[in-house]
Formats: C-alpha cells, structure tokens, sequence
C-alpha cells in the first residue's frame, strides 16, 4: 500500500478519521493516571494523537486546493449530516491542531503542577474534536452541535480550578455562551425555515431571496458568534473569567476559540459571496446591497471594539486582565476586516485577506503572551505588573521571547503582525476610497488603536522586564520544559511569517479568496505579490510607535493608567452579578409570597377560579 | 390476521394481570418481579408488532363485537397511537424496573402489591385512553386514569403526600365533572358518542348551535386542561409530582399527563375539525395559555429549592410547549407537539429517576446540598447531566430535535414571536438545571460531610437501578441522533389525525 | 348489635334481600338493572349481616381472601367471553356471530353471553362493595 494509496483512503473519510482517533484517545484518557510515570505517558499520547490529526489535514491540501471536499452521512438528525472542507476551513483546521498541540506542551508549567488532570485532557480533547468539528462542519445542524459541544467542554477547562470564584466566574462564561448560541440557533431556524434547507452552500444561494428577515437572520447570527469572539457589547465575560482560569486554558481561548467566532461571521458572508454563480442579476444586486449595509455596520463594530478593548487595556495593573482585554481588542481589528469583506462585496477580498491573516497571527502571538505571562506568573507568584520589574536577569529567555511576542502583536516591521496590520489597513483604507467616505475616521481610530496598543505593551515590557527588580523575586530562576519548546514553536513562527509573509498569503489565503468568487482581477492586482515593505506602509509605522512612546510616558508621568471609569460606566464593576443575583432574590420573593397564597388557600377559591375561566371563555363567541 | 387484535391482547393482558397480583401471597419477591416484567415484555413485543403491522397497513377501526361504528366502542388504531402505547410500555418497563428495589425504601412493604396494581390499571387506562375513538368511553377510562393516578400517590402514607393527593382528587374530580358536561353538551347537539361520527355532524349542526359547541368546548379544554396542568390550572402539580414516590413522579410527569394532552389534541382536531377550531379562536387561546405557561413555569422553577419541586415546575413549562404546537394548528406544530410528548417523556423519566436515586442515597433534597456527589454517584449524575442538556436543547439529545421541530413549526405558521419565547425559555431552562449539575460534578464537597455517611442503603445505588437509568439516558440520546425513527411515524399519523 | 328483635329481623330478612339482588343481576338485559345496581343490593345484605352481628363474624361470612377471588374471577369471566369473540374470528366482545345462543327476545336465557357477563360483574360488584365496607370498618 503505497502512499497514494493511503493518501486517497485518508480522503475518502477523513472527518470520521479525525473524529475516531480523538475518540480512541478520548478512552485512552482515564486509564492512564495512576502511576507518575503513565501519566507522562498519556500527556505524550495528546500530543502524538494531535500531531497525526494535523498530518492528516495537512495532506489533503493538495486535493482541496482545486475544490472543496465533501462528506455525506445518512439519517443522523434526520436529514443526514454533511461535512464540507475548503480552503478557509482547512487553514483553520490546520493553525487548530497546531495551537492545540502548542498549547498541550505548556500544559506540563500549570496543569502538571496541579493535578486533576485526567479531567483536563479529557475535555481538552473533546473541545478539540468539536472544534474541528464546527470548522468541518457543512450542514448547520452538526455546525450547532459541535458549537455547543465547543462551548461546554471549553467552559469545564476553564473552571479547572474548581474554587468557589472561580466557578462563578465560570458562569458568566458559560451562560453568555448559551445565549450566544440560542441566538445562533435562532438564526439557523429563521434561515432553514425561509430557504428549507440546512446547508451554508445553498444558504448563501438563496440569500439574496429572503427579504428583511436576511437582516433579523444576520443580526442574530453576528449576536451569537460576537459573544464568542468578544465582541463589544458581548465581551463581558473576557475580562472576567480570563483571571480566574489557568494560562493555558486562556492561551487556548485567546488562540482558537474566538477565532471560531469570527469564522462563523466570515462563513456566513463568504457563502453568500461564494455561491453567486449563475445567480440572476436582481438576486445578486439584493444580496450585495445586504452585504453592504452589514458589512458598514459590522467595520464601526469592529472599530468600537478596538478602541475599548484598548483604553481598557491601558487601564489594567493585573498582566492577564490586561493581554484579556487586548485579545478584545485584536478581535476588533479582525471584525474590521470581516466588515470590509462584506462592504466591499465582491472587491472585498483585502479585507477577507486581512482578517483572515490577522486571525492566524493574532492566535500565535496572543498564545505567546499568555505564555509568557504564565512564566512570569508561576515564577513570581505575581500578576500585578507594577510590582514585577527587572527580570530580565532572572528570565532572559522569557525576556526575549516577550519582546517577540510584544513586536508581533504592535506591528513591528519583519514580525508578523505588521503584515496583517498593514493588510487590514489597505483594507480599510480601500473602504474609504471605494465606499462611504465616513470611514476615513474609521481609518483614524484604527490609527490610534494600534498607538495605544504600542502604548500598552510597551507598558508591559518595561513594566515586568525592566526596570527595578523587587526584593521578594530576587531568586527567581528559570526552568526549562515542555513549555519552553512550546514558547520558542510560537516564537519561530511569529519571526518566520514575519520574515516571509508573502508565504501564508500565496498558499493558502489567495487561493482561498479565489475560490470563494472573489474578484480575479481585483486580486491579481493588489493581493498577489502584494509587498508589504514598502515605504508607504513603513512609514505608517513610525507615527504610530512614536505617538505610542508618548502615549506611555504621559501616563506614566501623570499617572493617567491608573485612572479608572467610575464605578457606573466601569464594566468591570461586576454589575452583571449583582444585577443578577437581586433578580433571582426578588422573583423568589414575589412567587414565594404568591405560591404561599395559592397553596394555602381553599378549593373553594380553586372553583371561584374555574368559573371565572368559563365566564371568560363565554366572552370568546 | 392476528395482528389486529393486539390492542386488545395488550389491553386485556394488563387488565388481567392487575387483578391476579391482589391474591399473591408470597412476599415481594424474585418471581413475582421476573414476571411482572415478562408481563411488560410481552405488552411491547405486541405493541411493536402492532406498529409494523400498522406502518405496512395503515389505520384501521376496531369495533368491540363487530358492530358498526356507532353502536359498538370503536378504537382508531393508527400509527401515533401504536406508537405511543410502544413509548408508554417501554418507559414502564424502566421505571418499574427501577421501583423494584426503590419501593421498598418509599412505601409500606404490605403495601407494595396494591402499587403494582394501581400501576398496571393505570397502563390499562391509559394505553385505553390512547386508542379510543369513543367520547364516552375516554370518559371511563379518564376516571380510571385519575383515580389511580390519586392513589399512586396516596399511597406513600406521609402528611404532604396525603395533602398533595387530596388536592390533586378533589381538583381532578372537578375537572372530569367539567369534563363529562362538556361530552354532554356535544351529545345533546350532534346525537353521536362516536368521534367520527360527531366530526361529521358538527359540520351541519355548526351553523345551529354555536354557542353549544363553544360551550362544549370551553368545558372540556378546562376539565382536560386541569388535569394536563396548563397555567393557571397547574396548581396541584407540584406538591403531587413532589410528594409522591419517585417512580410515581416519574409516571405522573413522563406519561399521565401526556395522556390528557393527547385526549385534548383528539377533541379538537379529531372532534371538532381544525378549521372550526381555527374559526372560533380556540387554537389561539391554547397559544396564550401555551406561552404562560412556559414563562411562569420557568420563572417558578428557578425560585424552588427541592429539587423535585424544580422538575415538577419544568414539566408544567415542557408541557406549555405540547400546547404550543397544538396550538399552531398546522401540520408541522402537530408533529412537533407529538414528537416532544415522546422526547419529553423520555428526558422527565431520566430527570425523575436520576433525581430519585439521588435521594434514596443520600437522602437529600434541597438543591445547595448537592455538591460534588457526582463523584459517589458517576452514573446517576451523568444521566442527570444528559437530561439537563435535553432540556436547555443541546444537539444530540432529543429535546433539541424537540426544539428544533417547534422553532421551524412556530415559523412556518408564520408566528415568530413564538420562536423568540422557546429560546428564552431554553434560557431560563438552563438557568435551573444547570446550576445543579454544575455543583454535583465540579464543586467538593463541604468537608463535614466526609465523615458522617452513614446510608442504611449501601454505598452505592443498586444495580437494577443503575441499569434503567442508563437506559432511559440511552433512549434520550438515540432519539436526539436518530429523530427519524420517531418523526416518520409521526408524519404518517398527522393527516389521519387531522382529517 | 345485641337487640334480639333486631338480629331476629335481619336474619328474616336476609334471604329476600339477597333474592331481590340476584334477580336484578340476572334480569339486567331485560329491566332495568343489571350488573352495578344488582350487585349493591346484593352487597347490602352482607353488609347489614356485618353492621348487626359485628365485624368479626362478618368478616368470617366472607372473607378477604374469598371475596378477591370473587373480584378477580368476575373479571376473568369477561376477559374470556370477550376472548371467545376473537377465537371465532371476530372482534372483541362479538355476541351473536360468535355463536352465543341468542333464544328468545324477552326471555332469561337470551342475548348470548350479556346475562353470564353480568352475573360475574354482578359478583364482582358486590364483592368490591362489601370489602370497601369490611376495610373502612377495620380502620375504625
């Protein structure tokens, strides 16, 4: 059996393939805990089972770059479940196994110290397996399901650590979730009950079709798959169960997880755009101007975000709430560019690039963050960042690999992030030239976001790295695992796309713009080839570094960080809990005061009721 | 063939097993169980032969003594019917297999034969009640039905299980009463007892006498809907559900209320016909009363505190949602009412039995106590767990396909508000559901109770129960992968039902 | 009890009470009457037996075990002769095609199987009565 041989049969049924072997694992799990020794054996076992998942996607690249990949399975749910692979998805795919095997080596700095670890891996595999499952899935219903599973499974990792506030804080996570996902659903069904059908294909066909129920179905879509990746108003829960979950869990959140919420968004739009071939003049010219109208709302969305998340940001004494309140913020700069590829329609494909891109390397380096955060931390016992200070002579490998991640996420020229950054602002500007001239502020905002960010992890770096070091982690020392061969994958890549961003772009971002109908021409000329280092875009660099530096100084000179919203507008007050904890002791109060009154009561009034109901229905005729 | 007097076999075969169990006189034991349940086995060999005979054959009548339709009681026996009786005897099947050692905790022992009997006679009232075509003899079989729903009940011998069957009498009398004016009233208009018969002549007499089928019908909505537990008329449900021995809940909740519901869609679609029902705004008013009830049902439960109180709430709040696709009076609403009958009783009998089991060990009832006993009881927890996530609509349990079949109803008849109230009430199903299985399996317990566990009842809950448990999980979950092999049957039985 | 006259009454009259039951029981297809009444009647007497003598005696003139046979064949009885309708290849409860022996209109042995049904019912009826009114007694 030759590889050709193997390689067909791998594409013949790969989603069950996937799905078998993670299960396999999933058994595997319990059995191999007692002892120290099988322990080490089981975490190797995650990593190898992710490792051949990821082999495996990797090597039906070469069929699903000519056309996507469809499975059919009868009589589940009814109508059958369906599996669809393209390009999009298989990237995603890709860059999941990737972080989720990242992830699984830094787990032995936290996890291992910690124990409960068969549950962990456990369900670390199931948010796995459902998360390749929502980026497979071809049918809305599956598409739901592994949704649903991600967020469950997703929420028992989070609250790993099973103390009392932690747990609470868990259910913010939990119950936006499951509102995010009715609301999801609520889509679907407004959706499959107008087009009667349950594929993303044939939803996007007939989309042009629907009427003002397309905004009410969208609208409840973006609800729903904003919660998830946070965005504002939805981003509560961010800031609030970040803190009180283990760095790993919050690399793997911050990396992949609400990646899958701007995967939904974007799967919605690109299936529109996708599958108008051969689509009459009028149904096309309706879905583009529906495009329109949500792709603008959706840029001042993303840009809102942006500029919360990053005043937020600059607020934050505590490291993680502050890289929680910055995932807000890049997931901003993300929905932006959604935005712009539903504004632009079929011109779009810049902003599809761009945020497409700037998903990718956001998961890298944001994961890294958390890393490195939780390097500090387990060191430290610290989290406040204006206690730390001066470790680079305790940890210089942290140290490096902080100001990688650092210059990666502020858009420094040959890291990665500079070349999504400056994609996603070809974009935005092509939204100003191209569309409604209202978005040239757009472009400022999105100008200051990226100062502010420069600001803050500016902050960051100097605040923990530099500067004086504190008497209590004068010993600290670094060690050097699992975690470190993690951090220095994550380092290696940001460098590498940062070095030759044109690869990510070539193989598999154009093809997939392609694909998706896109504008040829359009993308001929400005995306293929596109050179990211030139001067115009260089230069943009300058004023927003400069303007970032003195964004830090002014604040640290005036104190201005540590000014905080008052406690009303402050959404970190924590209004929702109380808010919601006098609303369950008020209904309680009231039904108990009427259910004593009912109970005690005589079957007399039980009959005068009764009557009552006849006579009413009397007044029916 | 033989195959068409299977209904009468079942029925027969229940009737005559419920008056031999009074004259054993062994104690409870191995033998009498084997054959109990043999008995249930041979019930639903018959009923699923029945169903394939009906699939392949259609509907059909069958009249007692081989008259014609309106001298001898007629049984309409089509395909949901069939299929019903099946769900009926298989969760009977479970649920007595669970009692078999939990009874012996709950009631007197001296007392236990009496239970079996009630509990086949109530099978045989309400596998009756499913089939008949014939208003007065649903009558009959109505008061069986209640009575012995009463006692199963009473028959704990506890003050509030007194005071909750007492209630649960008084307020079922009133509704049967209520019950018979209305079949009276119908009666005196169209001279039939024969629900065919009567469809046909309320056409012609419609034009007459409105005001007497208005009537009519204003009665039995009320009298069936005491008993089926619409808000407002709920108000027995939750003290009876919750004082009564948990395989009684689990009957009470997962079928006997059903059984009305059912009785109810029969009246209006078969008796009166959707259109007049349509016409006078009767199917209106069940939605109102539909979308109460699964609002305050919700909003009720999330102030109780002993846990069968909450399930007991919730069944009045998935029973709004029957209401809701009756109510829509459209193919797809009537589908998906019946359909959830099915996946409803499924998911209470898990929730009932898991929640049983939770109190025959521990002896616990109020819901801040149970932290962390996922870990002493894995299997009860985990069958908890599949029900909660039945019940807020998470994919692969049938509460979601339950869900999913209501919204598409709701929309199709073009009332999408209705879809905007199943996913808050899913909300507000999670909201009460999920805080319980969250502690159980991921809170520890308060460390005082470490020492104190002493259980008369062993460490860990037996085996028969465990197994009925699992299966009944079992079933939720097949029937959420595989809806087909529910929905198709109901499609078949919707335009019979509906003519 | 311990009047005399009352006790001599009774057991005069005990007899007839009993006969008055039996003959609504057997006539149900002719008269009014039939199973549920005929058999009251016929419960009365046991009952006034139970009321007059005291429940000891009374339970010993029919006892708990007896009277649940009673029930349970009563039910029985009609079980089969509804049986026998579908042995012969009819529905459930057939009377004439299922070859019961019509007779004559208006006489005592006529109309197939009704008067043996009622008969049993009529037993059986009766049999449920005077247990309610022997376990309501013990409960005292």
């Amino acid at each position: 059996m030759n590889i050709t041989q193997l390689r067909l049969m791998v594409e013949l049924a790969l989603p069950i393939i996937i799905i078998v072997i993670v299960l396999l694992e999933l058994l595997l799990i319990p059995f191999l805990g007692r002892v120290s020794r099988r322990r080490r054996v089981r975490r190797v076992t995650v990593r190898i089972v992710i490792f051949l998942t990821i082999i495996l996607m990797v090597s039906i690249y070469p069929v699903v770059i000519n056309a996507p990949l469809e499975w059919h399975i009868a009589h589940v749910f009814g109508n059958g479940i369906i599996f669809r692979i393209d390009l999009l998805s298989l990237l995603f795919m890709i860059f999941a196994g990737l972080i989720f095997l990242v992830v699984s080596f830094y787990t032995a700095v936290d996890i291992k110290n910690f124990g409960r670890e068969k549950s962990f891996y456990s369900f670390f595999m199931i948010t796995y397996v459902a998360t390749l499952g929502t980026l497979m899935a071809g049918d809305l219903l599956s598409f739901f399901m592994f949704f649903e599973i991600m967020t469950f499974a997703s929420y028992v990792l989070m609250v790993h650590q099973r103390s009392q506030n932690v747990i609470e804080a868990g259910s913010i996570y939990i119950y936006f979730g499951i509102i995010g996902g009715l609301s999801i659903l609520a889509g679907i069904l407004i959706l499959s009950a107008y087009t009667q059908s349950y594929e993303w294909l044939t939803l996007g066909e007939k989309f042009g079709d629907l009427g003002a129920v397309r905004y009410v179905a969208a609208g409840l879509f973006i609800l729903g798959f904003g919660v998830k990746a946070g965005m504002v108003p939805l981003h509560h829960w961010v800031p609030v169960v970040y803190p009180k979950s283990h760095l790993s869990v919050n690399a793997l959140s911050s990396g992949i997880l609400m990646k899958i919420g701007g995967y939904g968004i974007l799967r919605l739009f690109v299936s529109v755009i996708e599958s108008t071939n051969g689509q009459s003049e009028q149904m096309l010219n309706g879905s583009l101007l529906t495009l329109e109208n949500i792709g603008g709302i959706i840029i001042w969305i993303g840009i809102i975000t942006m500029i919360v998340g990053v005043i937020a940001a600059l607020e934050q004494e505590e490291m993680v709430r502050m890289l929680a309140y910055h995932s807000v913020s890049q997931m901003g700069y993300v929905i932006m560019g959604i935005g712009v590829a539903a504004y632009l329609g079929f011109d779009g494909s810049m902003g599809f690039a761009g945020g497409f891109y700037h998903m990718i390397n956001h998961g890298i380096f944001k994961a890294l963050l958390f890393m490195v955060a939780g390097a500090v931390y387990f060191k430290t016992k610290d989290k406040n960042m204006y206690r730390l200070g001066g470790l680079y002579k305790n940890m210089p490998f942290t140290t490096i690999v902080a100001i990688i991640a650092a210059f990666g996420i502020t858009g420094m020229p040959l890291f990665n992030g500079y070349a999504s950054k400056t994609v996603l602002h070809h974009a935005i500007v092509e939204a100003h030239v191209y569309g409604h001239s209202s978005f040239f502020w757009a472009e400022q905002f999105f100008m200051l976001a990226s100062a502010g960010t420069a600001a803050s992890f500016i902050k960051f770096i100097i605040q923990i790295f530099f500067g004086k070091r504190a008497e209590a982690h004068k010993d600290v020392k670094e060690t050097y695992n699992s975690g470190t061969v993690a951090m220095v994958i994550l380092a290696v890549g940001v460098v590498a796309i940062g070095l030759f961003p044109n690869a990510l772009l070539d193989y598999f971002i154009i093809p997939a713009a392609r694909t998706l109908n896109y504008d040829a021409q359009f993308i001929d000329n400005y995306l293929v080839g596109m050179n990211v280092f030139l001067y115009d875009d260089l230069s943009t660099m300058l004023p927003v570094y400069s303007m970032g530096a003195l964004i830090y100084i002014v604040g640290m000179r005036y104190h201005l960080f540590h000014f905080h919203l008052p406690k009303q507008l402050n959404p970190e007050s924590g209004y929702y809990q109380p808010a919601y904890d006098k609303f369950i002791a008020v209904t309680k109060k009231v039904l108990n005061k009427m259910e004593q009154v009912i109970i005690k009561s005589d079957v007399f009034i039980y009959g005068i009721m009764l009557l009552v109901l006849l006579i009413s229905l009397l007044n029916f005729l | 063939m033989i195959n068409i007097h299977f209904p009468i076999f079942i029925l027969t075969l229940l009737l005559a097993f419920a008056t031999i169990i009074p004259l054993q006189k062994r104690p409870f034991d191995r033998r009498f169980q084997v054959i109990m349940m043999s008995v249930l086995v041979v019930s639903l060999v018959m009923a699923i032969g029945e169903l394939i005979y009906v699939i392949d054959h259609g509907a059909y009548s069958y009249t007692f003594g081989s008259y014609e339709r309106g001298i001898g009681i007629e049984f309409l026996v089509d395909e949901f019917s069939v299929l019903m009786t099946a769900v009926v005897i298989v969760i009977a099947f479970f649920i007595l297999l669970y009692s078999i050692r939990d009874l012996e905790h709950e009631i007197d022992p001296s007392r236990i034969y009496s239970y079996y009997t009630l509990i086949f006679l109530l099978l045989f009232a309400m596998i009756g009640m499913i089939f008949t075509n014939d208003i007065f003899n649903m009558y009959v079989f109505v008061e069986i039905l209640s009575i012995t729903s009463v006692a199963i009940i009473a028959i704990k011998n506890k003050k509030d299980s007194l005071m909750a069957s007492m209630k649960y009498l008084i307020m079922g009398t009133i509704g049967s009463i209520t019950v018979l004016m209305g079949f009276a009233l119908i009666y005196m208009v169209t001279g039939h007892l024969n629900m065919t018969l009567i469809a046909e002549e309320i056409v012609l007499v419609w034009e007459q006498y409105p005001l007497n089928i208005l009537l009519a019908m204003g009665f039995i909505l009320t009298g069936f809907g005491i008993k089926a537990a619409i808000f407002p008329l709920h108000n027995w449900l939750p003290d009876a559900h919750s004082s009564a021995p948990t395989p009684s809940s689990a009957f009470l909740s997962g079928l006997v209320v059903k059984a009305y519901v059912f009785a109810i869609a029969k009246m209006i679609y078969r008796v009166v016909g959707p259109d007049i029902s349509t016409n006078i705004g009767l199917t209106d008013y069940i939605l109102i009363f539909a979308v109460l009830s699964i609002i305050m049902g919700s909003v009720y439960a999330l102030s109780q505190t002993d846990i069968k109180r909450r399930l007991a709430y919730s069944s009045v709040a998935q029973i709004g949602y029957i209401f809701l696709g009756l109510g829509l009076a459209t193919d797809l609403g009537i589908s998906a009412a019946l359909f959830h009958v099915i996946s409803h009783a499924f998911m209470k009998s898990a929730l009932f039995l898991s929640a049983g089991s939770i109190i025959y060990l521990t002896g616990k009832r109020h819901v801040k106590d149970l932290s962390g006993i996922a870990y002493t009881m894995p299997v009860t927890m985990t069958v908890f767990c599949i029900g909660t996530l039945g019940m807020i609509g998470i994919p692969a349990t049938s509460g979601f396909m339950s869900k999913w079949y209501l919204g598409l109803a709701s929309l199709d008849a073009g009332q999408p508000e209705l879809l905007i109230v199943i996913l808050i009430s899913s909300f507000l199903n999670a909201l009460y559901y999920l805080p319980i299985v969250i502690s159980a399996f991921l809170q520890e317990k308060p460390s005082r109770e470490t020492i104190v566990v002493v259980s008369t009842q062993g460490t860990t809950v037996p085996r028969s129960m465990k197994i009925s448990m699992a299966l009944v999980g079992a079933g939720v979950i097949i029937i959420g992968l595989f809806p087909n092999i529910v929905m198709d049957i109901i499609n078949m039985a919707v335009p019979t039902f509906i003519e | 009890m311990n009047d005399l006259i009352v006790k001599m009454t009774t057991k005069l009259v005990l007899p007839f009470i009993q006969l008055y039951g039996i003959y609504v029981i057997i006539h149900g297809h002719l008269s009014p009457g039939g199973a549920f009444p005929g058999g009251a009647i016929f419960a009365t007497s046991i009952v006034l037996f139970t009321i007059v003598f005291g429940l000891r005696i009374g339970q010993k003139r029919l006892p708990h075990h007896v009277s649940s046979k009673l029930e349970t064949s009563g039910i029985f009885v009609f079980i089969v002769f509804g049986l026998t309708g579908i042995l012969m290849g009819y529905q459930f409860l057939t009377n004439q095609e299922a070859g019961f022996p019509m007779g004559e209109w208006g006489r005592v042995f006529s109309a197939g199987f009704i008067p043996i049904i009622t008969f049993a019912l009529g037993i059986k009826v009766m049999s449920a009565v005077v247990t309610l009114f022997h376990t309501m007694m013990e409960e005292e």
